[in-house]
């Protein structure tokens, strides 16, 4: 699903060159529920940019679905990102002016759906995230919990294949964090792959798979839900 | 096609709720805009009045012609530009040149007054501003009839009593628009009315430039012939390059000018044929002493007669340059209040980016609201014209007629608001679409 083998990113001031990335390398199988770890500044966000092509990269290769991404246009990664890409972010990324339908309903714009069809996606998922009742809702009106939850559905509404999610649960107390952990892994076992970016050990610890960042590499990655333990 | 639709239809949603967020930077940029927009209409609408071709059907092949009457040694006139003829003609060349025909068409007509009986006693006798017009006056102006015709070269020859009015004066005077063959007692003489015009009012009035390009028609017309047994006097420019003979006969036997001449050429062969036979005319009169000064004419169709005349004046472009300055540092304003509305939406349009909006579709996306500010900006600009030009109108009576919110103004006015939308809106649409979203939306 996901292959990213060597890949650098450089951020380069007029003085310096900070790498990163570097030399990191990651596959993601199809159906895998990966969590991501690591301190701050070790390159997960970066990792994660660069996975849901909102960042280029400067060397190394990365396939998303079979799919060589390096030399898309704007167009392509958009068109790509909207299609088999859904986000889920830690400050949940809402748009405060728009209610609950309308929030769902722009990737789907983008997507250029007839209206039934946008309109029958937005109400099934806001009905997995247990919100169908309140679509006329504004996110001000929610609590974080449920804004989770309308970013959840936000991102389902489109189908994607693959899911990134960035801190999902940073912003939520520990029964919220459960729940939404429980949709994630629903949605995981209906088929979607997911990579998770997370500092909370006890959510990395329900994914598959545990992936540590350091200085912008790959440090360990095991198959065996311990392996947090061992590096953190 | 329709996918494309719904995407532009909701561009223009997000366009209007666009509009609705920060309403005090809206405000000012439908302010600037607006008011851009209406000091440059408002001037540009005059310019365009005042330059706009009177008579398009027939511009190209109906020529004003003067002779240059001045006498031996004198500086001649300063009315036209180019030359020092005098800007009208004489009784007697004008008569000559009528007399022989020699063109397609040609008319003499000059302004002059009557006293108007009316039967009615409800209606008041009065002075009435009349035209006497030689025959082809009618046809060579396209003059639109609403009922009749004007009068026939036979009337004309015969001095026949026949008069065309315009729909308000039959309205005024018959309490009908369709007065033909009623009777209207003229300087104490019956006219039969064979004519009714239907608002008749070129802007510039090209055919009598000397008079005012701007002020209102005459109501009434009369056979040119008639100027003679009625002695009809002269309401107007009278240009006399010595003194003439005490009398009315005395001024038609006189060197004096106050008649427009025109003929009507449709090609290059006529009219050089016309100015063979002209040169005939006038080398036969300087045998006879007069055409001493020199022996020019001239013929100049109306587009450059208007010109010649200095018609459109060389105040109304500098102001029209003014106005558009202005619209300038007002869009130049606009610029920066758009970049400021959008880039303080930075959060929302790496949400987007992130969902898979393109650049394109971001910058799509902001250039509809700025063609939904131009909208807005060209109502506030409509209503600043309506303000601008009833201001005008106040300060200056004798262009009333130039500054009426037209069809065209307001449709160029709706256009050039939006287009200045639209320019205005571009930079600040591309600064928009290229804002890094992993940036923005990291930032909580």
């Amino acid at each position: 699903m996901l292959s990213m083998h060597n890949i650098a990113k450089i951020f380069r001031t007029r003085m310096i060159e900070t790498y990163a990335l570097r030399d990191f390398s990651l596959e993601v199988a199809e159906g895998e529920f990966v969590a991501v770890t690591g301190p701050s500044g070790s390159g997960k966000t970066t990792f994660l940019n660069i996975a849901g092509l909102l960042e280029t990269f400067d060397g190394g290769t990365y396939k998303l679905d079979g799919e060589d991404v390096s030399h898309l246009d704007d167009r392509q990664a958009s068109k790509l990102r909207n299609e088999k890409i859904g986000f889920i972010f830690q400050s949940f990324n809402l748009i405060p002016e728009l209610d609950l339908y309308d929030n769902v309903d722009v990737p789907l714009r983008y997507r250029g759906l007839k209206s039934a069809e946008r309109k029958r996606r937005i109400e099934a998922a806001l009905e997995r995230v247990g919100l169908a009742s309140r679509m006329r809702h504004f996110p001000s009106e929610l609590s974080g919990g449920q804004q989770q939850r309308v970013a959840i559905a936000r991102a389902l509404a489109g189908e994607p294949r693959f899911l990134l999610a960035d801190e999902p649960t940073g912003n939520l107390d520990s029964q919220m964090a459960r729940g939404v952990m429980e949709l994630l892994e629903s949605i995981n076992e209906a088929g979607t792959t997911i990579v998770m970016v997370t500092h909370d050990p006890e959510m990395a610890r329900r994914a598959h798979r545990n992936v540590h960042v350091l200085d912008g590499r790959v440090l360990d990655a095991g198959d065996e839900r311990g392996s947090l333990r061992a590096t953190a | 096609m329709s996918m494309q639709f719904a995407q532009l239809d909701y561009y223009f949603r997000l366009g209007v709720a666009g509009l609705g967020r920060n309403r005090l930077l809206t405000g000012l940029m439908v302010l600037a805009i607006g008011l851009g927009i209406g000091a440059f209409m408002t001037t540009y609408n005059l310019y365009y009045m005042m330059s706009s071709d009177p008579i398009p059907a027939a511009s190209d092949r109906l020529y004003n012609l003067r002779l240059d009457i001045t006498p031996a040694g004198d500086d001649g006139y300063d009315t036209v530009r180019g030359d020092n003829l005098p800007p009208l003609m004489s009784w007697r060349d004008s008569r000559a040149l009528l007399d022989a025909g020699m063109a397609e068409a040609q008319t003499a007509h000059y302004r002059t007054w009557v006293t108007l009986k009316p039967d009615r006693p409800d209606v008041r006798a009065g002075i009435e501003l009349t035209r006497a017009a030689s025959t082809d006056f009618f046809g060579m102006y396209r003059v639109p009839f609403l009922h009749g015709s004007g009068w026939s070269q036979a009337q004309e020859d015969n001095r026949e009593r026949v008069a065309v009015i315009e729909k308000a004066l039959s309205e005024r005077v018959f309490g009908t628009a369709d007065s033909v063959g009623e009777t209207l007692t003229i300087n104490d003489e019956p006219f039969r009315i064979v004519g009714v015009l239907d608002g008749w009012q070129p802007t510039p009035r090209f055919h009598d430039l000397v008079n005012g390009p701007f002020r209102d028609n005459e109501q009434l017309y009369i056979p040119f012939s008639l100027v003679e047994p009625m002695e009809l006097p002269v309401s107007g420019q009278f240009l006399c390059p010595e003194n003439p003979e005490s009398g009315f006969g005395g001024m038609l036997r006189s060197n004096c000018n106050w008649i427009n001449y025109w003929v009507e050429l449709p090609d290059a062969s006529a009219r050089a044929s016309f100015e063979h036979w002209l040169e005939g005319y006038i080398a036969s009169e300087h045998q006879r002493g007069r055409f001493q000064n020199s022996q020019q004419y001239r013929l100049h169709d109306v587009n450059a007669w208007l010109k010649a005349m200095n018609v459109v004046g060389e105040d109304t472009p500098m102001l029209v340059a003014a106005a558009f300055l202005f619209l300038m540092v007002c869009l130049i304003n606009t610029v920066s209040l758009l970049l400021a509305k959008f880039l303080a939406r930075t959060k929302e349009l790496g949400i987007r980016r992130a969902l898979g909006a393109s650049r394109g579709a971001i910058f799509a996306q902001h250039m509809a609201e700025c063609v939904v500010l131009g909208m807005v900006g060209a109502a506030f600009g409509l209503a600043m014209t309506w303000a601008g030009l009833r201001a005008l109108d106040a300060l200056y009576s004798d262009l009333s007629r130039l500054v009426t919110l037209s069809w065209p103004v307001v449709g160029l006015t709706i256009v050039a608001a939006v287009g200045s939308a639209i320019a205005v809106g571009i930079y600040p649409a591309w600064r928009a679409s290229r804002i890094q979203p992993a940036a923005q939306i990291r930032a909580a």
